[in-house]
C-alpha cells in the first residue's frame, strides 16, 4: 500500500513544519546536533502512543509506517527502529539532501504513521493523540478519508 | 450477608458522577430501625448496561474492588468500557491499564464500534495505560507502584486492569523461577491483590479487574477472596445458538437478583435481561373485576361479558382453526375501546399480520401508525425468554398497552435457543406472571395437533397457567369440516358450556348456535345423539338444575340453550 490519503500527508505536513521551525528557534541553552522534523514528530508520538499502546505498540506500528514509506523512499531501508521504539540511521537519508526543509520522505514516514492510525483507531482517535502531543497545534479542518476518496 | 445490611445498602439513588463522595447521610424515615442511624450509606454507580443495574440491586458500590471473570470472547472487556464511559468525568476520570492483554490499540479499534463509545471522553476522561512493558520486565511490586504512581497523578473514579489474569500468570511464573515453594507466588499474589485493593479503595476508585477464568478456578482463589464484587460471563453453544449468560456471584453489601441473567450484546453494548423482567419492585396494580371485550360479541356472551381485565387467555386450537383472528379481534377492539395494544408474532412479520387482518375489516394500520399498537416481530432463533419478555414489557411500558396477544407459544418456542425450551413452561409460568403483574390482559394462541379422540388443551401442559381458556376444533358434520369453539375454563366466574359451531368470514369470526343433535363433539368426529344417551344426559342437567337451584348459583346458561 504505497498510497497515502491526502489529510494524513497535509497534516503531516503541518506537523513537520512545526517541528522544523522548532529546531530553527529551539530554546536558549539548546545546542545538541541538528534531528530531522521527522525523527522529532515520531518521538513526540512515541511518548503519547506508549502510554497507551506500549512501547511494543508503538515499534510495530512505526515499523510497518517504515517498511511502507520505504517503497516511495528507497533510503528509509537503512533505517531501523530501535528497542524503545526511536529511529536510528536517519543520517544516511538525510546526506546529500538539502535540509532547509523537511524532506518528501519525512512527510511520507510520517504521513504513513498517521494513516496507519487511521485504520486501526479512526481519525477521531488519531487526532486526539495528536492533540496530545502538540495541545498547541491550530484546529485546522481535516478532510475525511471519506471526502478525499469522493 | 445479613438482610438488615442489604436494605441498607439497597436504599437509594444511583450515585451520579458530578455527586460527592464518600459521604455519609443522615437516616431516612424509612430506615431499618435495626440499622445504627450513622452507619455508611453505601452509594450506587450506575453501570451504563441496560438491566445490570437492576441485576445488583441499583447500580455498583461505589469505591469496591471487583472482578469481571469469563472465558475469552464472552463480553468482559466491553462490559468494563461500558462501566467506564458510563462514569468517567473530566473530574473523576478513569484509568484503563491494559497487560498484555489485547493490545491497546486493537482493542480500540473494536471497542469504538458501541455506541457507548465517546471520543470526547477520550481526551480528558479516559486514560489508557499500557503496562506490558512493565510486567514483562519487573515483578510485582514495581507493577503495584507504578499503578498507584498513575491513580495518585490521575485521581481516578474508575480504574481498570485488563487483562489482570496476565499478572496473576506473572506471580506464578515468578514462584517457578524462584524454585520457592509451591505456595511463595500465591502468597505475593494475595499481597499484590490485598494492597492493591486497598491502595484503590483508600483514592475511592472503583475498580475492576478482568480475567479469563474457568469454572473450575473459581474456588479458593485468593484474588476471588479479595474481591468485594465477582461478575461471572459465560457464553455456550447450544446446538447452532449461542447463549450468553451473567451471574454476579458476589457482591459485598448488596442485594443482588441471584440466579443467571442472559445478555446480548449488540452495537450499544451489553444489555441484560434480568430474570425480574424489571418488574422487582412493588406493583400498584390491582386485580381489576371488569371484563374486555373480545370483539366477538357472542364470545363476549359465552365469557360472561368478556376476558377479564388483567387476566391470561389461552386460545387453543389446530393449525387454521381461527386462534390468530381471534387474537386480532381482541386487540382491535381493543382499539376501539382506546385501549393501546401489543402484538407479539413469531411466524410472521407485521406487515403480513396487518395485512390479513384488513382481509378480515379489522384495520391495524391506524393504530400502528399513532404509537396505539406495535406488531413486535421476535424471531432471532436465540431468543431467551427473559429476553423476549423483556421486549413486551418494553413495549407495553411504551406504548401503555392494556391487551397483549403472543401469536403463538409454538412459534415463541421456536425461536427460543434450544436450551431454553426444556424450561419453556417455567418461562412461560414467570413471563404471563410478569406481564398480568403490570395489569394488562394477554391472550396467548398455542397450536394443539387433533388426534380426533380427546379435547387436548396444549401441547405444553400450560393450561394450569391461563385464567381462562377457549378451545376451538375442527368437527366433521355432514360430511363438511366444520369449526366448534367452546369455552373451557374461566377462572374469574360464570361461563356458557356450550359447544358453538363459528365461522371465519370477511368480516372476521362469527358464531352461530349450539351444535345439538351431536355426540362426542369433543373428539371431532361426533355421531347422532343416541336417545339412550340423551336420557342420561337429561338425569344430568336435572342433577345440575337442582344443585344450581340449592346453591343459587351455576354457570350462565345462554338463552338459546
Amino acid at each position: 500500500m504505497d498510497w497515502i490519503f491526502p489529510a494524513s500527508r497535509d497534516l503531516a505536513r503541518r506537523l513537520l513544519a512545526r517541528e522544523s521551525a522548532r529546531e530553527k528557534n529551539p530554546g536558549r541553552g539548546l545546542a545538541a546536533a541538528p534531528v530531522p522534523p521527522a525523527a522529532r514528530v515520531c518521538d513526540k508520538l512515541r511518548t503519547v502512543l506508549t502510554t497507551f499502546a506500549g512501547v511494543a505498540g508503538f515499534r510495530s506500528l512505526l515499523t510497518r509506517a517504515l517498511t511502507l514509506a520505504a517503497t516511495h523512499t528507497p533510503e528509509l531501508k537503512e533505517v531501523t527502529v530501535n528497542a524503545d521504539g526511536s529511529l536510528s540511521g536517519l543520517d544516511s537519508v538525510e546526506s546529500g539532501k538539502k535540509k532547509s526543509a523537511p524532506q518528501e520522505w519525512e512527510e511520507v514516514l510520517v504521513a504513513q504513521l498517521l494513516d496507519l492510525l487511521v485504520t486501526f483507531v479512526g481519525e477521531g482517535l488519531m487526532h486526539q493523540l495528536v492533540r496530545q502531543a502538540w495541545p498547541d497545534l491550530p484546529a485546522s479542518p481535516f478532510r475525511s478519508r471519506t471526502e478525499d476518496k469522493s | 450477608m445479613k438482610r438488615k445490611t442489604t436494605l441498607r445498602a439497597g436504599r437509594g439513588t444511583p450515585a451520579t458522577p458530578s455527586e460527592k463522595t464518600g459521604t455519609r447521610s443522615s437516616t431516612p424515615s424509612n430506615q431499618d430501625p435495626a440499622i445504627p442511624s450513622n452507619a455508611v450509606v453505601i452509594r450506587k454507580l450506575r453501570t451504563g448496561v441496560v438491566g445490570l443495574d437492576e441485576v445488583l440491586g441499583g447500580g455498583l458500590p461505589e469505591f469496591s474492588f471487583n472482578i469481571i471473570a469469563g472465558s475469552p470472547g464472552c463480553g468482559k472487556t466491553t462490559l468494563a468500557h461500558q462501566i467506564m464511559f458510563a462514569n468517567a468525568t473530566p473530574k473523576k476520570p478513569a484509568i484503563y491499564f491494559t497487560v498484555l492483554g489485547e493490545p491497546a490499540i486493537k482493542m480500540l479499534r473494536y471497542q469504538q464500534q458501541f455506541s457507548f463509545f465517546d471520543q470526547a471522553k477520550l481526551d480528558k476522561s479516559v486514560r489508557f495505560v499500557n503496562l506490558s512493558d512493565m510486567v514483562l520486565k519487573n515483578d510485582l511490586g514495581a507493577v503495584l507502584a507504578e499503578i498507584i504512581k498513575v491513580v495518585e497523578e490521575v485521581g481516578p473514579g474508575v480504574v481498570v486492569v485488563d487483562s489482570f489474569r496476565t499478572v496473576v500468570r506473572k506471580a506464578q511464573s515468578m514462584n517457578g523461577g524462584s524454585g520457592s515453594g509451591g505456595g511463595g507466588g500465591e502468597v505475593e499474589l494475595q499481597g499484590f491483590v490485598q494492597s492493591l485493593a486497598l491502595h484503590l479503595t483508600s483514592w475511592q476508585a472503583t475498580t475492576f479487574l478482568i480475567g479469563e477464568y474457568s469454572e473450575g478456578e473459581l474456588r479458593d482463589n485468593p484474588v476471588f477472596t479479595v474481591a468485594d464484587g465477582l461478575f461471572w460471563l459465560s457464553q455456550s453453544i447450544e446446538r447452532n445458538s449461542i447463549v450468553r449468560k451473567l451471574q454476579v456471584m458476589k457482591c459485598r453489601g448488596q442485594e443482588t437478583v441471584p440466579g443467571l441473567h442472559t445478555f446480548r450484546i449488540t452495537g450499544d453494548g451489553l444489555q441484560v435481561f434480568p430474570r425480574t423482567f424489571g418488574l422487582s419492585g412493588p406493583t400498584a396494580k390491582k386485580r381489576s373485576t371488569q371484563r374486555q371485550s373480545t370483539g366477538v360479541p357472542e364470545l363476549d356472551i359465552m365469557m360472561g361479558g368478556g376476558v377479564a381485565a388483567g387476566q391470561s387467555l389461552l386460545l387453543a386450537g389446530p393449525s387454521g382453526s381461527g386462534k390468530s383472528i381471534l387474537g386480532t379481534h381482541f386487540i382491535a377492539e381493543g382499539l376501539k375501546q382506546g385501549e393501546p395494544g401489543i402484538i407479539a408474532v413469531f411466524e410472521e412479520l407485521p406487515d403480513e399480520y396487518a395485512a390479513r387482518a384488513a382481509k378480515l375489516g379489522l384495520n391495524l394500520d391506524a393504530a400502528r401508525k399513532n404509537g396505539t399498537l406495535e406488531v413486535i416481530y421476535l424471531r432471532p432463533l436465540d431468543l431467551s425468554v427473559d429476553e423476549t419478555v423483556h421486549e413486551i414489557v418494553a413495549a407495553v411500558k411504551r406504548t401503555k398497552a392494556k391487551r397483549v396477544v403472543i401469536d403463538s407459544l409454538v412459534g415463541f418456542e421456536l425461536a427460543l435457543a434450544p436450551g431454553f425450551r426444556t424450561d419453556f413452561r417455567e418461562s412461560l409460568y414467570r413471563m404471563i406472571a410478569a406481564l398480568t403483574r403490570l395489569g394488562v390482559t394477554i391472550v396467548s394462541t398455542v397450536e394443539v395437533e387433533e388426534d380426533f379422540t380427546s379435547l387436548g388443551l396444549s401441547n405444553y401442559a400450560i393450561s394450569f397457567l391461563s385464567d381462562a381458556i377457549i378451545r376451538l376444533r375442527y368437527v366433521s358434520l355432514d360430511g363438511q369440516l366444520r369449526r366448534m369453539i367452546v369455552v373451557v375454563k374461566m377462572r374469574s366466574g360464570k361461563h356458557s358450556i356450550d359447544m358453538r359451531e363459528f365461522e371465519v368470514t370477511s368480516k372476521g369470526i362469527k358464531i352461530g348456535a349450539r351444535l345439538t343433535g351431536y355426540q362426542a363433539l369433543t373428539t371431532g368426529i361426533p355421531g347422532p345423539w343416541d336417545r339412550g344417551l340423551e336420557s342420561i344426559a337429561g338425569t344430568m342437567e336435572g342433577m345440575r338444575n337442582r344443585e344450581e337451584g340449592v346453591n343459587s348459583r351455576g354457570r350462565a346458561q345462554e338463552t338459546d340453550q
